[in-house]
């Protein structure tokens, strides 16, 4: 896919520039922005806020903005430009101009209110569009598709530069169902679903965008949700590696709770090949410590791995072409608890996404963002503790011992909530989202409800980390006036955006030259 | 948190579910529910293939701060609440000290302990050697109410409109909240409850061991009471007053709609005591049943001994009773023995109670009219038990297997009576067994047949039961500090399939047993709470 991009842009002769055209910056999610030339370790130490923008997206239980897709280069009637497509759940989509910090234009999408939608007050299941869009490679003039999930299930095919549908709108999701971010591989859309969300089914979901019958393909681990924040992550050979959240595994009846599937579009149907199951499946459902972490795919000496997490606070490395090896339950490796020695299902443990890159010398590294207190076992070799609220940690992927090890290398400062990071020219961006994440009470036992987090959430602090050295290099501080929730970070070209609760899309840089 | 009811939804739609990964199981008070049938009944974690693989998988010492002959209660056991700290297992345990425990059984974590800070607790006047102080009582707790299907009656008691013992309706089922227990359901907050030894009722929040309402005033201060059973919002025990003497049944419904409780219910025993286990076993429609032991018998002049008393639901007021034939001086001690807690359940759709007369007997009774008309006359009746000198310790338990039998156990301190003429026995049994009885309708005509005897297992406590597998503790002997031994019987034959051996380190005196979610816990002398059971990975 990242071959096609630089051939297409290269035959539109445009200059070669960093995007960040799906969540995670790629079809393998591996959150590593490549192509950064701007932002360096040297001077992200004088990062503010270039402009801020207010959108008249209205949130819906704790989601608001999810973060932004970048590409260049787009040809609009006002000239050539970086556009930023930033969704919002109340089924907005805006193109910014990044340069202007000024919106272009904006979609809404209309419908009938869906029959369902979650219950009100509860943060799972807001209504509306939840799945991050994905922009597809320049056409061979150029030209940009975005394609966004509306809140009914329909996916909009939109001309990046102007907004207006390419295509008719088809059949994909389902309304209010509460779709993950969308992956684009060959041609195909991938989504994942969770939490039956208005009784949406929780499976993962692929559709043809060249089929004309956009016959949906589903493939259904029965669990309790593929919760991943970014979706699927889509291997080199097309299969789409998601977790499953909580729920039971009895491989005899496809049963895959608390685990990872690995599904392949095969003809007009999407097949289950592969699934890794923690050998303690059984202790995380029954403390709903799931598996739910969107993993990072990767190359590592002519292999191709990927790292994935669960809430229970462990990174598992595994091999995509045989995930848990003959009985899915061997991971190439395991690291030791990193947190949440409290077994607790909120508040700690690993969400979200996970992150990989290369340095120079071709060392591997992973990231893992945590949330809560550290475990007071896990003691890397570098840390900027006392980390009480999260934190980010790194990993060096190393041959010891005959076997490929995640060997811990530093832990960031404390962050609070911290968030899945992203990696760009040598700088580890990262994130505490200062949302409340309690979902349970002393007084009140469960009592999750949308209204009493927000009240008690604080704000965003983005950060700039050494990525070999985890040293902080730079904090956004009190910038950031609210928090997040399952949002996230896109970095391009010397910015850095964030988008709030509060509507906010914030765009970080360096000031005074030209990006 | 969607995700954690969609789960609960998959996992109780699954019929055939892996051993592993059952249903959250709790174990609300002794022997299990308010019938004390000591079942549990749907713990498929363990079968009778993987008893043998058993471990130690708990063992933890309390800072009870004293040891004696009684020194923690067994433990009740929530299977899954969602705390403030995450998803636990929680067992509680109180002690002799006045301490209380609540332990994340999964990780062997302590997750809150209090001290109820009394100052009325009255030196034991020696009435009964058995005034500790402390909390004696054992806790109790909720069942959830839109959590599981457990078939007992939880909150909900009484079925609407069935009838009592007495004849009279019996307090309709009201799913929603109403007097000082919360309404529950899932993810809810739930209270436990405990006795204070200055006879306080103390209603606590689970996740934090906190009183959510001041202590109200309920047991004499030093009583000694057995289990504390809630039961359609109203807390139920049997107690023994150390300043008198004198044993009877407490009640306290707490679900006025003014919040507040009512006045305690009291059926004093003017002779007679009640055991010191179980106390008292419910039967579905409220109706409580309590077996007293050697006294004077006056009906006339409410004097109870040997006796099966059916009380009326929060009033305890005398609904029927069955006595047993006097057994003749010999059988008027006080060791205990022949002195139990009967055991209610449901055969054929008929509400039973098996209980021991004083005379070592077991006797079948009809819930609704037991000993009829002349309060004399059960359904059946067995030899006795137990031989000469020895006899039947605690209370009774009642499981019914995957073809229908109904099983009676009783836990024998000492030899069998070899009248008895049991088809299988597992060896000799000079010191103590379990005594396996089938019920038999044989044309109409009901009969407790004697199944197998156990292996020998010294001073065995009240037994448990789940998926064919009984567990019988042997105490052991706190005189002679000889250690308790947990034993997995096959329930179809006794046969042993399984010991803890020699890895408990102390006596259990006074305790019971609790299963729950794959384990088997226990209690002893030392203070010590052990877990045996499937290892779980974590």
């Amino acid at each position: 896919m990242r071959k096609t991009y630089l051939v297409a842009l290269a035959a539109a002769g445009c200059a070669l520039s960093a995007e960040w055209p799906t969540d995670g910056g790629n079809t393998r999610r591996d959150n590593w922005q490549r192509d950064e030339k701007i932002l360096t370790k040297d001077n992200v130490k004088n990062l503010k806020i270039l402009w801020k923008l207010k959108l008249d997206n209205v949130p819906q239980e704790m989601h608001s903005l999810f973060p932004p897709l970048i590409v260049d280069n787009v040809k609009t009637p006002n000239g050539s430009k970086q556009i930023a497509i930033e969704a919002g759940i109340s089924d907005n989509i805006y193109a910014i101009d990044v340069e202007a910090g000024k919106v272009i234009w904006k979609k809404h999408f209309e419908y009938p209110p869906p029959a369902r939608r979650g219950k009100v007050d509860d943060p799972l299941c807001p209504p509306g569009q939840t799945a991050t869009p994905v922009i597809g490679p320049p056409s061979a003039s150029g030209a940009r598709t975005v394609y966004a999930m509306a809140g009914d299930g329909q996916v909009h095919s939109l001309n990046v530069a102007d907004g207006e549908d390419v295509a008719t709108p088809f059949k994909f999701g389902y309304p209010n169902g509460k779709s993950y971010s969308l992956n684009l591989w060959d041609n195909v859309l991938f989504t994942t679903t969770s939490q039956g969300c208005a009784g949406n089914p929780n499976q993962m979901w692929a559709v043809s965008i060249t089929d004309p019958e956009h016959k949906v393909m589903t493939a259904n681990p029965k669990s309790g949700g593929l919760w991943g924040r970014a979706g699927a992550a889509i291997d080199s050979q097309g299969v789409a590696w998601a977790p499953t959240g909580d729920g039971r595994y009895d491989p005899a009846k496809e049963t895959y709770g608390n685990g990872l599937i690995g599904a392949k579009v095969e003809g007009d149907e999407l097949k289950i090949k592969d699934w890794y199951i923690p050998s303690n499946a059984v202790w995380l459902q029954k403390r709903d410590l799931d598996m739910q972490v969107t993993p990072a795919i990767f190359n590592y000496k002519g292999r191709e791995l990927m790292v994935t997490g669960s809430k229970e606070c462990r990174v598992y490395l595994l091999d995509t072409k045989s995930a848990g090896g003959g009985n899915h339950q061997s991971p190439v490796y395991r690291t030791q608890l990193l947190c949440n020695e409290e077994a607790d299902f909120q508040s700690a443990g690993i969400w979200g996404e996970m992150a990989s890159w290369e340095d120079a010398g071709g060392t591997r590294w992973i990231l893992t963002p945590f949330w809560g207190p550290v475990h007071p076992d896990f003691k890397p070799p570098v840390s900027y503790g006392p980390v009480t609220h999260g934190a980010v940690v790194a990993f060096k992927v190393e041959d010891k011992d005959g076997r490929t090890q995640l060997v811990p290398a530093w832990m960031s400062r404390d962050m609070d909530q911290a968030e899945p990071p992203v990696i760009a020219n040598g700088v580890v961006f990262g994130y505490g989202s200062g949302e409340n994440t309690r979902q349970a009470y002393a007084d009140r036992g469960l009592a999750d409800k949308s209204s009493e987090r927000i009240k008690s959430s604080t704000h965003a602090v983005l950060y700039a980390l050494d990525a070999e050295t985890g040293q902080e290099l730079y904090s956004s501080g009190d910038q950031i006036q609210s928090f997040n929730h399952f949002s996230g970070l896109s970095v391009a070209n010397g910015r850095v955006y964030i988008g709030t609760f509060d509507s906010v899309l914030y765009c970080f840089g360096l000031p005074g030259s030209r990006q | 948190m969607r995700r954690v009811a969609i789960q609960v939804a998959i996992s109780l739609a699954g019929c055939a579910m892996a051993h592993a990964q059952g249903r959250p199981i709790d174990w609300p008070s002794y022997n299990g529910d308010a019938q004390r049938t000591g079942w549990e009944k749907i713990d498929s974690r363990i079968t009778k293939d993987n008893v043998k693989d058993f471990q130690l998988v708990l063992k933890r010492k309390l800072d009870n701060g004293q040891t004696g002959p009684y020194s923690l209660t067994p433990p009740v056991m929530i299977g899954l609440l969602i705390s403030y700290r995450g998803f636990k297992e929680l067992a509680f345990v109180a002690g002799s000290s006045g301490n209380m425990w609540a332990i994340d059984v999964d990780t062997d974590r302590m997750f809150w302990q209090k001290h109820f800070d009394t100052t009325s607790r009255i030196k034991a006047s020696g009435v009964s050697g058995l005034c500790e102080g402390g909390v004696t009582t054992m806790p109790a707790l909720i069942p959830p109410i839109n959590f599981g299907v457990r078939p007992r009656p939880s909150l909900g008691g009484p079925g609407p409109g069935a009838p009592t013992a007495s004849g009279a309706d019996a307090t309709p089922v009201r799913p929603t909240g109403r007097g000082l227990i919360a309404a529950g359901g899932f993810g809810a907050p739930r209270p436990a409850f405990a006795v204070s030894s200055d006879g306080k009722l103390h209603l606590m929040n689970t996740s934090t061991g906190d009183d959510v309402t001041p202590p109200m005033p309920f047991l004499p201060a030093n009583a000694q009471g057995s289990s504390l059973t809630v039961v359609d919002r109203t807390v139920y025990t049997t107690a023994t007053d150390c300043a008198n003497g004198r044993s009877g049944v407490w009640a306290l419904d707490l679900g006025g709609p003014e919040k507040k409780a009512a006045p305690v219910a009291i059926f004093a025993l003017k002779g007679g005591s009640v055991s010191r286990h179980g106390g008292l076993a419910m039967g579905t429609d409220g109706t409580v049943f309590v077996q007293t032991g050697p006294g004077v018998l006056d009906p006339a002049s409410n004097k109870w001994s040997n006796t099966l008393l059916a009380l009326t639901p929060k009033k305890l007021k005398l609904a029927n009773y069955f006595t047993a034939p006097d057994p003749g001086s010999g059988a008027k001690s006080t060791s205990n023995l022949n002195l139990t807690t009967p055991v209610v359940f449901t055969y054929k759709e008929k509400e039973l109670v098996v209980s021991a007369g004083a005379d070592g007997r077991l006797y079948l009774l009809d819930a609704k009219n037991p000993g009829g008309e002349d309060h004399k006359t059960p359904l059946c009746q067995t030899q006795p038990v137990a031989s000469a000198g020895a006899g039947i310790w605690g209370g009774l338990s009642s499981w019914q297997d995957s073809d229908g039998t109904r099983w009676i156990l009783a836990p024998v301190w000492g030899p069998v009576n070899p009248e008895l003429n049991v088809p299988a026995n597992n060896g000799t049994a000079p010191n103590g067994s379990i005594v396996a009885f089938k019920l038999e309708d044989r044309g109409g005509k009901l009969a407790l047949t004697p199944a197998w005897v156990s292996r020998d297992i010294h001073s065995p406590e009240q037994p448990v039961i789940t998926s064919g597998v009984v567990f019988a503790l042997s105490a052991g002997d706190y005189g002679n500090s000889t250690p308790a031994v947990l034993y997995a019987l096959d329930g179809a034959t006794g046969k042993e399939m399984y010991s803890t051996g020699n890895q408990v380190t102390a006596p259990a005196n006074l305790t019971g047993v609790t299963v729950a979610n794959g384990r088997v816990f226990f209690t002893t002398t030392d203070s010590t709470l052990y877990g045996f059971g499937i290892y779980l990975e974590r």
